[in-house]
């Protein structure tokens, strides 16, 4: 019996151990909740300052942490002497040569939570540690290295980002949103990038300039529409879409017959913008493809390029259920 | 006689030290698992997710059967979603209440013609509404089939590349959908499903279709769920995902690439446990084809559901619950331990077997076994109160770090009386509680010998505020 009366022992000092460290937990989180808010009150008017332009005063080292959390919701959407004023203060308070120097930790999510932070602290200082950390082994420093270049608008990263995107580096929906967050600046990177020879690149490369290029990136893109790799062709369309290309309605009606139902899809959806009634008739041959996706889109788009021959099609009790649904979708004002 | 008491209490004692070897190994990855999804939280990039152009949008499908007492709330709550793009798919599965009715009036469907892809088998389409601004709704009035089919109904009218499955009487933290397609933004080739936390929400604060403040319900046997509940979700789900074995997306809150669901056939509409079966499927078809792939777990994203209240309906549930474990597992067979399925094959179904299984039956032999053995005078009486004493204290300090990890992850239950409330139902679950859901297991197997199907009812209350 000794066993068993050993290992209940045992149970319950574990039990009540954990049970007190739950509520030790609780009281300590507390705490910490309260210090926070406090911190968050004492860089209250450091915060006002710097979002002034001006020169804020020191603040302790440890409510670093408090002013770069409140400022990191504000600064993406900051910019001129304001976002130089965030600089210059934490770099002047030591702030940005910790979070540096944290990059080199040997734990790997010291390492992240430094990259993440350097992304809000505005200042140019960072990037070139940040482009190294693109490199690191652990995938969420590399993560939070991207989003934060992003953040910090970093021009010469958007080349270093996308071959990490090329590579799976960094996910892409994250290595995107950095190219969108640098804006328009990452354009002439993006334009050398379209015709590169890896496919994954050229295919995001060809996304980007698509959301962040204007019409005269069009005869750029129209060139890859015809690029052997589908994803290329797939993201060339929606990219001539999104940036209004003009006279490109017979180029997409070719693709309509590409051997990749994605393309087809997309292909069909571009022309919902771009296209005009002249590509009705090809549509309405797609409204019948195998591939149901390709089909409703293609009715969708009908609707929308065409729809007094859409109502009148679908009005017909033999017609093709998508011009059907389509019609009483222009019906009920819903296409 | 007394050879055959001896030996099933022996298989007991050591059945008990086996699953609590399983809990204690799946214990380390459980601690890491949550450990790494609060660091994350650090750099998470929702914002950016929010605002982005390339985010994909998700369907979410609420399959509804006489659901006129929730189904505005459950759509409000979707509606307050803050994911950019996204439609609510809702599937009235052949409701006999004004389920349909609520909905047009509420939200200004307009009746539209049906065209479904026809990917996918269920009951006809009788009618299908569409509206909504700047949220896109979409009503489907169908025959009755069953949750599964009306799942697969819905999944066929969906029009995003991803689709988010929930309960119509359930309430989605208003980052869920943001949170759960996380794991998809950071590796779209691989992923393709997501399950999500499900909690209780009896007696917590709702308002606007949120819940405000989580709170320890007021009947013990919601109670119970609440621990119960962290238990599986925290240290289960995040453990076997660190496995790679997740065996079960939850029907209440998952997420899935459309494309892989259509692909393996949709939900399986002859059994009461279609999401674990379709997980199985999922993970079968990747690995039969040989496709890189995840399913994967995140802790952070909430649905909070509502919990049975009374012992029938808890005991109409499990027995379903266990109906439908068998039903998976018996259609899986040929994965058992075969290399080929990798950690799932080799790791959770055998655990799904032996341990979820089989554990109501090899309980009951032991409490059938005891008092013989006993009387007998082969087994010990000190012996088999040793048994249940560490027993129920290993099971305890299990439930109590799954409050722990509840703790150092969220804190949702702030209220100091709440956290009490809690250390009181982890220890008393394991109590009675479990031998009462035994039971209620032990009725599921006697179902699956009688071949009986169906759902029973849900006695539904609504999520009611404190």
């Amino acid at each position: 019996m000794a066993a068993p009366l050993l290992a209940s022992a045992a149970l319950i000092a574990i039990g009540i151990m954990v049970a007190l460290l739950l509520c030790a937990r609780r009281v300590h989180a507390q705490n910490r909740l309260r210090e926070e808010l406090a911190a968050r009150g004492r860089v209250e008017p450091v915060l006002l300052a710097l979002l002034d332009g001006a020169e804020a005063g020191r603040q302790e080292s440890t409510d670093d942490a408090a002013l770069a959390a409140m400022l990191a919701e504000l600064a993406p959407s900051l910019a001129g002497e304001t976002r130089r004023a965030i600089a210059r203060h934490f770099e002047s308070s030591g702030a940005i040569g910790r979070a540096v120097r944290g990059l080199s930790h040997p734990l790997a999510h010291r390492r992240a939570e430094s990259a993440a932070v350097l992304g809000d602290m505005c200042s140019d200082q960072a990037e070139p540690t940040l482009l190294m950390a693109l490199n690191d082994r652990d995938p969420d420093v590399r993560l939070a290295a991207t989003r934060s270049l992003g953040r910090l608008r970093a021009r010469a990263a958007v080349i270093p980002i996308l071959h990490s995107l090329a590579c799976r580096n960094v996910p892409r929906a994250v290595a995107a949103n950095a190219v969108l967050t640098i804006g328009v600046a990452a354009l002439p990177g993006l334009r050398a990038l379209v015709s590169t020879e890896h496919p994954a690149t050229r295919a995001a490369a060809v996304e980007l300039l698509g959301r962040l290029g204007n019409p005269r990136d069009g005869e750029t893109l129209r060139d890859r529409l015809t690029d052997e790799a589908p994803l290329v062709r797939e993201r060339a369309c929606e990219a001539l879409a999104h940036i209004g290309a003009d006279d490109i309605g017979q180029a997409l009606e070719d693709l309509l017959a590409d051997e990749v139902r994605n393309v087809r899809a997309a292909a069909a959806a571009a022309l919902a913008t771009v296209g005009s009634p002249t590509n009705a008739s090809r549509l309405l041959e797609i409204v019948h493809d195998d591939c149901a996706e390709v089909a409703e889109i293609a009715a969708a788009t009908l609707a929308s390029i065409a729809p007094g021959l859409v109502e009148r099609m679908g009005a017909h009790d033999n017609a093709h259920p998508r011009l059907r649904h389509a019609a009483s979708m222009l019906r009920a004002g819903l296409a | 006689m007394r050879t055959a008491v001896e030996v099933v209490g022996i298989m007991s004692v050591a059945y008990a030290a086996a699953i609590n070897v399983c809990y204690l190994l799946l214990w380390p990855l459980a601690r890491r698992g949550m450990k790494k999804t609060i660091r994350r939280r650090g750099w998470a990039w929702h914002q950016e997710a929010l605002s982005s152009p390339l985010t994909p949008g998700v369907s979410v499908l609420v399959p509804a059967f006489n659901e006129e007492s929730v189904i505005l709330d459950s759509v409000a709550s979707l509606l307050g979603q803050r994911y950019p793009v996204f439609e609510i798919v809702i599937v009235d599965d052949g409701s006999t209440d004004t389920t349909a009715a609520r909905m047009i009036e509420a939200h200004g469907l307009h009746q539209v013609e049906p065209a479904p892809r026809h990917l996918l088998q269920y009951e006809p389409v009788r009618e299908l509404y569409r509206g909504g601004s700047p949220i896109d709704i979409t009503l489907v009035r169908k025959d009755n089939g069953g949750r599964a089919d009306a799942l697969n109904a819905g999944l066929d009218l969906a029009r995003h590349p991803y689709v988010c499955v929930t309960d119509a009487d359930s309430i989605l933290d208003p980052d869920a959908l943001t949170v759960m397609m996380r794991p998809v933004q950071e590796d779209p080739e691989r992923v393709i499903g997501v399950g999500g936390t499900v909690r209780v929400a009896n007696s917590s604060r709702v308002e606007a279709g949120r819940v405000v403040e989580p709170r320890m319900p007021v009947g013990h046997l919601a109670r119970f769920q609440v621990v119960e509940y962290l238990r599986a979700f925290l240290y289960g789900r995040v453990a076997w995902d660190a496995l790679g074995a997740l065996f079960i997306v939850s029907g209440a809150f998952g997420l899935f690439r459309r494309d892989v669901v259509e692909e393996v056939g949709g939900y399986w509409v002859d059994t009461v446990g279609e999401d674990l079966e379709l997980t199985v499927r999922m993970h079968r078809h990747m690995r039969e084809q040989g496709r890189p792939y995840r399913i994967t777990f995140a802790a952070d994203p909430v649905c909070w559901t509502e919990a049975p209240a009374d012992m029938a309906t808890l005991g109409s549930q499990r027995r379903r619950w266990h109906r439908g474990l068998w039903e998976s597992l018996w259609r899986h067979r040929s994965m058992l331990l075969r290399r080929r399925y990798g950690a799932v094959g080799m790791l959770a179904l055998p655990y799904c077997l032996v341990f979820e299984f089989a554990s109501p039956l090899m309980e009951a032999a032991a409490w059938i076994a005891f008092p013989i053995g006993i009387g007998l005078g082969v087994i010990d009486v000190e012996i088999v109160f040793a048994y249940i004493v560490v027993a129920w204290l290993f099971g305890t300090v299990i439930t109590l770090i799954a409050c722990g990890l509840e703790e150092r992850g969220y804190r949702n239950y702030r209220r100091s009386r709440d956290l009490g409330r809690m250390f009181v139902a982890a220890v008393f679950e394991n109590m009675w509680f479990r031998q009462l859901v035994d039971i209620y297991r032990l009725q599921g197997v006697w179902d699956i010998a009688r071949r009986r199907d169906g759902w029973g009812t849900m006695k539904r209350r609504g999520i009611e505020s404190a």
